[in-house]
């Protein structure tokens, strides 16, 4: 079952063992949340576990809002 | 969806998105021309290297040379060095050169994290130690990341590309890789079912 934008931010939160206060669809992994390069490579990682596929480079720089990752999320969710 | 574990989990060359490999002779060839064309470790900038001393230079001071590799094709990507070893005082250096077109993704953090945890696995290193410019905080983004210190900064050290640029001095203590990294690398080894297009 597709998760929810908002389960999916606390499906992911979990995971990295953060709290993510007023999760929005625009909100920034590197400027809201502060994440560094390694944060946001595991989020990466995370991302892979929940979809069942590996994301392909290219994509990787395109991703830097929840929105975003959340859109990929569903691509590739719904069409498995 | 629960993340399939399997054998690369055993394999701390191998990750998700690239995998390392030991240099091997064949390899050389393909180093030269990077060498030649400037993807080169700092330290050899500025000295000419002739394909006859060019195996001698590539492993003067060096402890371990991996190869980053796409994991399907094999095609190489990079070159991951861990040089400067002293293994009384429990110490190496490393270095990592990429092609310029992989440069500032993801994977780059992939190798780098691969090959410090082969380190820290193989050998009893305290520290290990980075030497980078400030162009290449650029390029990686990552260089000085969570549980990197910055040791020190050398101002206007190196003469890169026609600029002047720091060399900065960072380190990742044993401690530190054990308790941060161990578990982003334990995830990156696990595996998902197919790399989608």
């Amino acid at each position: 079952m597709t998760l929810t934008f908002d389960d999916f931010v606390g499906r992911v939160a979990s995971e990295l063992g953060i709290d993510v206060a007023n999760p929005a669809r625009d909100t920034s992994l590197r400027d809201d949340l502060m994440f560094d390069s390694i944060a946001v490579f595991e989020f990466v990682l995370v991302l892979e576990e929940l979809c069942g596929v590996l994301m392909p480079e290219a994509l990787l720089s395109t991703i830097d809002t929840l929105g975003e990752a959340f859109g990929w999320y569903e691509v590739r969710v719904g069409s498995a | 969806m629960p993340v399939e574990r399997d054998a690369a989990q055993e394999d701390p060359l191998r990750g998700r998105h690239i995998v390392l490999r030991p240099l091997v002779a064949d390899d050389y060839s393909q180093l030269y021309e990077w060498a030649a064309g400037g993807l080169v470790p700092w330290q050899w900038q500025g000295r000419p290297i002739g394909p006859e001393g060019f195996q001698q230079t590539l492993w003067s001071g060096a402890l371990a040379h991996l190869v980053i590799c796409e994991p399907t094709s094999a095609k190489p990507i990079g070159l991951f060095t861990a040089y400067g070893a002293n293994f009384h005082h429990q110490f190496c250096y490393v270095q990592m050169g990429l092609v310029p077109d992989v440069r500032g993704h993801g994977w780059p953090i992939e190798a780098g994290l691969l090959g410090i945890n082969y380190l820290f696995l193989r050998h009893n290193f305290r520290k290990i130690y980075g030497e980078i410019t400030s162009q290449q905080v650029g390029q990686y983004g990552s260089a000085i990341g969570p549980g990197f210190d910055v040791e020190g900064r050398l101002i206007d050290h190196l003469f890169v590309d026609g600029e002047l640029c720091d060399m900065i001095i960072v380190s990742l203590t044993r401690a530190t890789w054990e308790d941060q990294l161990r578990p982003v690398i334990r995830r990156l080894q696990s595996s998902t079912r197919e790399e989608t297009s």
